[in-house]
């Protein structure tokens, strides 16, 4: 299989820029998410990372455009596809999109298959829906793919009923449907998080194969900076609705600028430290507080309640993103932080 | 799959004989003896025993029991004394016309109840959905009689568009038009209320299931909401409307029987009316056992459908 490579020089399959999401709320509208900026190039892994209510959900509902009408506000920004943009298309072109542009692995492998039919036919549901071929090419099309997903006996995993398959065998069979239309981009929200260890890992890899044997674009969303620092080329961190660090993974990874990335780094337990500090009344770190309710105007830095390294200024004045200086001589993607501790480039 | 079908076949042998114990007591509770009331106050004693001895009345109740069941087994469900024939001649043909009356109001309320419940569900919020709710659950508690005369008073007195009965002969000279023409307005009656019930039932089930991740995961594909609503939420909802039809169709055959009454259809309902009132007891006999007999056979079919239809009890393809 041919590796892609990755270049900055072509056009972004993903452009996001300065999106900002309203939704409808009794006492008005809010905005979850607020100027989003992603960039993804043909090929690359961006993995976004927050906590729950950091926005991340969010931001993969408004390019699937799978936000309720009777909830949804409206958009302002753009998100481009391939230079098309998303939120200037008419209803049927978008449809065109799903499935053969772009596609979603779901969070919940377990329940987002449908109980009723063998996984087999859902798979050729979806080939049939989008390209013309006759129902004998859709099965074996299938067929080809389940075996691509690392499944040793397509034939009987095609004739069985989800609830005869394991998590880890529904994840892959959602990958399979997700992949059937041979999409440029993968959109994964927290892929691994409903299954067990053991399995979340081997999903990893076969997304990774995916990545390098398809040639597909990924834009993965998760709470691990475990899944991050295994799969990323690029990390978007985010908090209550903003990106607060963004970067290359090895950048952010290995020189964190924004506290909040410092301490969700900082929350992945070490078993060995917990091991040989069991006894000794010693907690793991977390970070005190909760995500603020952005229905309440916030002044300053979202961050600031649970910051550790908060001053007076930071809950005054509002914190834009920066450049700060990166490690790695790539130049093709800028470290940003919005804190004002940031070391400035 | 087969295991399931066969079981459930079984599990109604019980239930019949249970139907029939019952329909056969039911004439033994009734207070007053038979064969008074056939020959009538003055009968002498010796008449009176000469006549309870050749309807093997003396006998002990088990022997009379299963002399009675040996007969309708051979499908002899008895005589009536009032109208002097044999009801399985009587009742039979009248038993098909209530088939076909409880059938009619039955695909009426799965057409609309079915209907209208997943649009409601899907236009959650909507007009629609607030009005239909509102019309339905007053609809649900209306008894079948007063709409079948509403019905009749609006529709055949006021504006005549169809007909008041007159359905006398249901195989005569009339053709399927003439039957449909007069089925309207009994059908209608009789189904309203499973209509309102089946539409509850049917959106809250939809609403259940389309809030389910495989409905949001299917979406994100190019399929049409159309397509999604009818093979995947509606399919994935049926069970539970499936029984709730099953049930309705108990409540249908009860109040096909006061339709039937209103509308003059010739139906069982009639004739068990004019029975009752008679106190032909083995024509009541005989009408009960078949009612009975029919709302058993409807809910062995309805289990068969909702064991086909779930996956899970499918032949396993994997172990």
């Amino acid at each position: 299989m041919n590796m892609i490579e990755k270049t900055d020089s072509q056009d972004p399959v993903l452009n996001i820029e300065h999106l900002t999401t309203k939704i409808k709320i009794s006492s008005g509208e809010v905005s979850v998410i607020e100027d989003i900026n992603l960039k993804l190039n043909k090929g690359e892994i961006m993995v976004v990372v927050g906590e729950s209510g950091s926005g991340k959900s969010m931001t993969i509902n408004s390019i699937m455009q799978l936000i309720p009408k009777k909830l949804l506000k409206g958009y302002e920004g753009s998100i481009k596809l391939d230079q098309s943009d998303l939120l200037t298309m008419n209803d049927r072109d978008k449809w065109k999109l799903r499935g053969n542009k772009i596609s979603l692995v779901t969070q919940n492998a377990m329940t987002s298959l449908d109980p009723s039919y063998r996984v087999g036919k859902q798979i050729v549901e979806i080939i049939l829906a989008s390209q013309h071929v006759s129902k004998a090419d859709a099965k074996g099309k299938t067929i080809d793919l389940l075996k691509k997903m690392g499944i040793e006996d397509p034939e009987r995993i095609y004739q069985s009923y989800p609830h005869q398959l394991s998590g880890g065998l529904r994840q892959r069979v959602i990958i399979a449907m997700a992949l059937s239309c041979n999409p440029e981009i993968i959109i994964a929200d927290e892929p691994t998080s409903a299954l067990d260890p053991t399995v979340q890992l081997q999903v990893l890899d076969l997304l990774k194969d995916v990545n390098r044997n398809f040639g597909t674009t990924i834009l993965m969303i998760t709470h691990d900076f475990g899944v991050v620092s295994y799969m990323a080329d690029k990390v978007v961190v985010m908090y209550a609705g903003q990106i607060v660090e963004t970067g290359l993974a090895k950048d952010v990874i290995n020189d964190p600028q924004h506290p909040y990335t410092k301490s969700l780094l900082k929350c992945i337990p070490d078993l060995k430290w917990i091991y040989s500090n069991s006894n000794n009344n010693t907690s793991l770190f977390n970070i005190p507080g909760e995500v603020p309710d952005l229905t309440k105007k916030i002044t300053g830095c979202r961050f600031a309640a649970r910051c550790f390294k908060a001053v007076a200024q930071c809950s005054q004045i509002q914190p834009e993103l920066k450049k700060v200086n990166a490690l790695s001589s790539e130049n093709n993607m800028e470290h940003l932080s919005r804190c004002i501790f940031a070391k400035e480039d | 799959m087969y295991k399931y079908i066969i079981s459930r076949l079984l599990y109604v042998i019980p239930v019949l004989i249970g139907v029939t114990i019952l329909v056969f007591l039911m004439i033994h509770l009734i207070p007053g003896d038979p064969a008074q009331t056939i020959l009538g106050g003055e009968a002498t004693k010796s008449a009176l025993a000469k006549l309870r001895s050749q309807m093997g009345l003396d006998q002990p109740l088990i022997i009379q029991y299963f002399d009675w069941l040996k007969k309708i087994i051979t499908g002899n469900l008895g005589f009536s004394y009032t109208l002097h024939m044999n009801i399985a001649s009587e009742l039979l043909p009248k038993f098909w016309n209530s088939i076909i009356l409880t059938l009619a109001s039955l695909v009426i309320a799965i057409i609309l109840g079915v209907g209208s419940g997943v649009l409601s569900a899907i236009y959650k919020g909507s007009i629609f959905d607030k009005v239909f709710m509102a019309i339905s659950s007053i609809g649900a508690s209306i008894p079948v009689f007063w709409i079948a005369l509403m019905l009749m008073w609006l529709l055949a007195l006021q504006y005549p568009i169809f007909p008041i009965n007159g359905m006398v002969n249901m195989r005569g000279n009339g053709g399927p038009l003439d039957l449909l023409y007069h089925l309207v307005l009994p059908a209608f009656a009789t189904s309203l209320v499973s209509v309102a019930v089946i539409a509850q039932l049917t959106r809250n089930a939809v609403l259940d299931e389309i809030k389910k991740d495989y409905v949001s995961f299917f979406k994100s594909f190019n399929l049409s909401k159309v397509h999604i609503n009818i093979f995947h939420v509606l399919r994935n909802a049926l069970p539970p409307i499936i029984n709730i039809i099953g049930l309705q169709v108990g409540y249908i055959i009860g109040g096909a029987l006061f339709s039937e009454i209103v509308f003059s259809w010739p139906g069982v309902g009639q004739a068990m009316y004019t029975a009752i009132s008679s106190k032909d007891y083995p024509m009541i006999q005989a009408g009960i056992l078949l009612i009975a007999c029919g709302f058993v056979f409807v809910n062995l079919i309805v289990d068969i459908i909702n064991i086909m239809i779930n996956p899970k009890l499918h032949e396993s393809v994997s172990k």
